[in-house]
């Protein structure tokens, strides 16, 4: 019995030296994250004064959709704690989720499993060694966050809330992580893997923004990430959710080590269809199939980020009732409810527009990476021009983009349509989506630039998605300065619905992309093709 | 035989490596040039820089008459090549994939390319992800052997195919020849090469070392003598060009230049020859002494 889980020692340190960056990475960008918020916090909200409009909007309906119900009181530690609950779990979902693939399925395809297999190393050594790896990162995350926490002693969160905070978002990080384990013993190729990852976290989270508008909390019990918010942090501390968190984790981990018994290395247990042995007059040259082999993730991103976006949608009704149901708040909010709504809005348009940012970004650097696979080498010998492949790469991606995030709004659009009295105007979507897009497509110009001239550096376009991420989240929150706000990007959008952006910086960006998107071509026209 | 493919004073540097220091080379119409070298000698980088892949540090490439860097996908419209690693869409079939090689030369799937797929005994139907690499291969060379054109390319063409299909390509290699085609063969397989190729190049370091016919470059290596003369041949350690030389008592071997082969025979021919075995060195023999030799240097 034993023997099948041979060197998994020796693997998962193999593991962890291999990837030392990118661990590292994670390790310190959610580890600054939660002390280096729980540090700041405290001095821009040092009076209980400073905090309760803050904390009024928080408990809002449309707030409640993207952080979670707040819990606690007007104390600067329920304050944080419910403001980073969520943001510090999809940090380290997403990470956990990268890491998981990469060991998993991604090595299989390039081979290197079938090479570890031939040595002296037992057959769940692989996946057990990537479960480990995981479940090593995110203890430190835990235990590090937990005693720093701890030691910034911060008024409201107590021991036990501390330790709640620390423990819960590196389980749901640890939890997700083996999902996408388990998947990988499913789908056909690390492509699917992906897919399903990252749909089941997109649907956890639209489960969550239901379930916050309800009543009870009964709904949030069905989705992992609602689980963070029953958790009930610095008020009542349930321990519950941590339970279920660890025991699906353990099914799951138990579940992927069975079925990888039961699969052969490189293929999924899903069936796959049978193939065709001629092909179709669709498939007609180089650009179609690329656009063939990129329709379903295509197709996924466009209807996931639609249902996003209805849910988002059918919110807005709820900002108006909360208004209605409370006279207080009426006279208060009154004035401000189109401004709430509006606020609202750009907030989920910029969050929309940096989401779909990524499979277009992820396809557009495929010019490098199926480069690298080896997949353009015979393509190379063929009249395909260079132009062309370059074109085909970027226009897919922008297309996908641009698809993906008009998707969202129309979502958004049609649902606030159904559920307000007096839904906001086509026009004004058309308004703000036209300014988004002139920033989107810069953004993916950057990333062309980065993939032709410097291709060692292409990661560095997630950070702008980062950046540009924070800022929409927490730029009020933390008082950030107007440039640091503003050379995010998606900072420069004023809430405001008849001039988001102003004409001349939508003429700037599109003249920009257009003007990198030609200097790009001319550089990969020119450069090897080798990476 | 007009030009088709002409190497001028290559030179390919990455950073501060050269990886191909002043290559000239020609391929004719009608010839098969095999190509040799061993691993990192820079071999795929010559056939890279011929596709325009990589961009000459110095000096060009051209074919055609056309510059291969500058008119590469006009130029590949007439130019068919097999890479030596051969890695495919791995969500398509073979057959998808054969289509769609050749469809992105504007060509069709034909009966040559049936025929083609039967020769080589691929089931089309298998996505490119369940092929093993001799099958993978198959896909490669069965579109490029369908595929029109006037030079064709093979990059260690038959390191995964067995012995049978190993055959196929030769036969096919013949036909394209006949058909006056040109045909640049990089491959470690000597024995082949030594069958199919009119010219041969050898690479290393990225020089190219020799080029020339077989015969040539037999006649610029040692050929292996054993003679059986009536008298003691003794004076043979004063002749020049002789190596290795084991004398027992009458029974003789040595290996000596042909150039000096000649006089050599002359000598034994004064001695009374009872039995003469010559052998020409094989091309395994060439390469493995070419690169011993600069290997010493």
């Amino acid at each position: 019995m034993l023997s099948i889980f041979k060197k998994t020692g020796y693997l998962t340190k193999t593991y962890l030296l291999k990837d030392w960056l990118l661990l590292i990475g994670t390790f310190l960008s959610i580890v600054f994250l939660v002390l280096g918020v729980a540090t700041i916090f405290p001095t821009i909200y040092d009076s209980e004064s400073s905090r309760i409009a803050m904390i009024e909007t928080l408990k809002q309906p449309a707030m409640k959709a993207i952080i979670g119900v707040y819990h606690g009181d007007n104390s600067i530690g329920s304050f944080f704690s419910s403001v980073m609950l969520h943001w510090t779990a999809i940090l380290g979902i997403i990470f956990a989720i990268i890491i998981a693939i990469k060991n998993t399925r991604n090595q299989e395809e390039s081979n290197l499993s079938e090479l570890l297999l031939s040595k002296s190393i037992g057959r769940l050594a692989l996946p057990m060694a990537s479960f480990l790896e995981l479940f090593i990162l995110f203890s430190a995350i835990f235990i590090t966050n937990f005693i720093g926490l701890n030691l910034l002693n911060i008024d409201g969160l107590s021991t036990e809330s501390a330790f709640l905070f620390s423990i819960s978002t590196s389980l749901i990080a640890l939890l997700f992580g083996t999902i996408t384990i388990f998947f990988a013993q499913l789908a056909n190729s690390s492509s699917g893997v992906n897919i399903m990852s990252y749909v089941l976290f997109l649907l956890s989270y639209i489960v969550v923004i239901l379930g916050t508008q309800a009543k009870d909390n009964k709904l949030l019990w069905y989705s992992p990430l609602g689980w963070l918010s029953n958790l009930s942090l610095t008020d009542k501390n349930y321990y519950l959710p941590i339970i279920l968190m660890i025991v699906s984790t353990i099914i799951l981990i138990s579940l992927s080590l069975f079925l990888q018994l039961h699969r052969d290395i490189n293929s999924g247990l899903l069936p796959s269809s049978k193939g065709k042995d001629h092909a179709s007059k669709l498939l007609a040259g180089f650009s179609s199939l690329n656009f063939k082999n990129q329709t379903t993730s295509m197709s996924i991103w466009i209807i996931v980020i639609f249902i996003a976006g209805l849910t988002y949608g059918s919110i807005f009704k709820d900002i108006n009732k909360i208004v209605a149901d409370n006279p207080y708040l009426t006279q208060i909010i009154a004035a401000q409810k189109n401004m709430m709504i509006t606020n609202f809005s750009f907030m989920i348009l910029g969050i929309f527009a940096i989401i779909s940012l990524i499979p277009g970004l992820i396809h557009i650097y495929k010019i490098k990476n199926d480069e690298t696979k080896g997949y353009l080498e015979i393509v190379h010998s063929k009249r395909v021009s260079r132009t062309k492949i370059f074109i085909t790469y970027t226009g897919i991606g922008l297309l996908d983009t641009v698809l993906t995030f008009i998707s969202g709004t129309l979502g958004l659009y049609i649902a606030q349509y159904q559920s307000l009295n007096n839904p906001i105007s086509l026009n004004h979507f058309v308004n703000a989506s036209s300014s988004f897009l002139s920033i989107i497509i810069f953004v993916i110009s950057l990333g062309i630039i980065l993939v032709t001239f410097v291709p060692k550096l292409t990661n560095l376009i997630w950070i702008v998605l980062y950046y540009g991420f924070f800022v929409i989240y927490f730029g009020k929150l933390f008082n950030m300065p107007n440039w640091a706000i503003d050379i995010s990007l998606f900072g420069l959008i004023n809430k405001n619905w008849t001039s988001p952006l102003e004409t001349t910086y939508i003429i700037t960006f599109v003249i920009s992309t257009v003007i990198l998107i030609i200097l790009s071509l001319q550089k990969y026209k020119k450069r090897d093709l080798v990476y | 035989m007009t030009v088709q493919l002409k190497i001028n004073h290559l030179t390919k540097k990455f950073k501060d490596v050269t990886a191909l220091d002043d290559i000239n080379l020609e391929l004719h119409s009608g010839e098969v040039l095999g190509y040799i070298g061993p691993n990192g000698a820079g071999k795929s980088t010559t056939i890279r820089s011929i596709l325009g892949i990589l961009r000459p540090s110095m000096g060009s490439v051209e074919i055609f008459g056309m510059d291969a860097f500058k008119h590469a996908s006009k130029i590949h419209e007439k130019l068919s090549y097999v890479p030596g690693d051969v890695y495919l869409w791995p969500n398509l079939t073979g057959g998808q994939t054969i289509d769609l090689l050749l469809k992105m030369n504007n060509q069709q799937h034909t009966n040559k390319t049936d025929k083609l797929i039967k020769d080589f005994g691929l089931d089309i139907t298998k996505k490119n992800k369940t092929y093993s690499k001799g099958n993978r291969q198959k896909v490669a060379l069965i579109a490029a052997f369908s595929t029109e054109a006037e030079i064709y390319i093979f990059d260690e063409p038959t390191s995964g195919l067995d012995p049978l299909n190993e055959e196929v390509f030769q036969n096919h290699l013949l036909k394209l020849k006949q058909q006056g085609k040109s045909i640049l063969l990089s491959s470690h397989i000597l024995s082949e090469v030594e069958k199919v190729a009119d010219r041969i190049a050898i690479i290393k370091d990225g020089q190219i070392v020799e080029t020339g016919t077989l015969e040539d470059m037999q006649y610029l290596t040692s050929t292996l003598v054993e003679a059986t003369t009536k008298d003691e041949p003794i004076d043979l350690k004063n002749l020049s060009g002789v190596n290795n030389l084991v004398i027992e008592k009458n029974h003789v071997s040595f290996q000596i230049d042909a150039k000096n082969l000649n006089s050599v025979i002359s000598y034994l021919t004064t001695l009374e020859i009872i039995k003469l075995k010559t052998t020409k060195p094989t091309l395994e023999q060439i390469f493995l002494q070419y690169y011993k030799v600069s290997g010493d240097k």
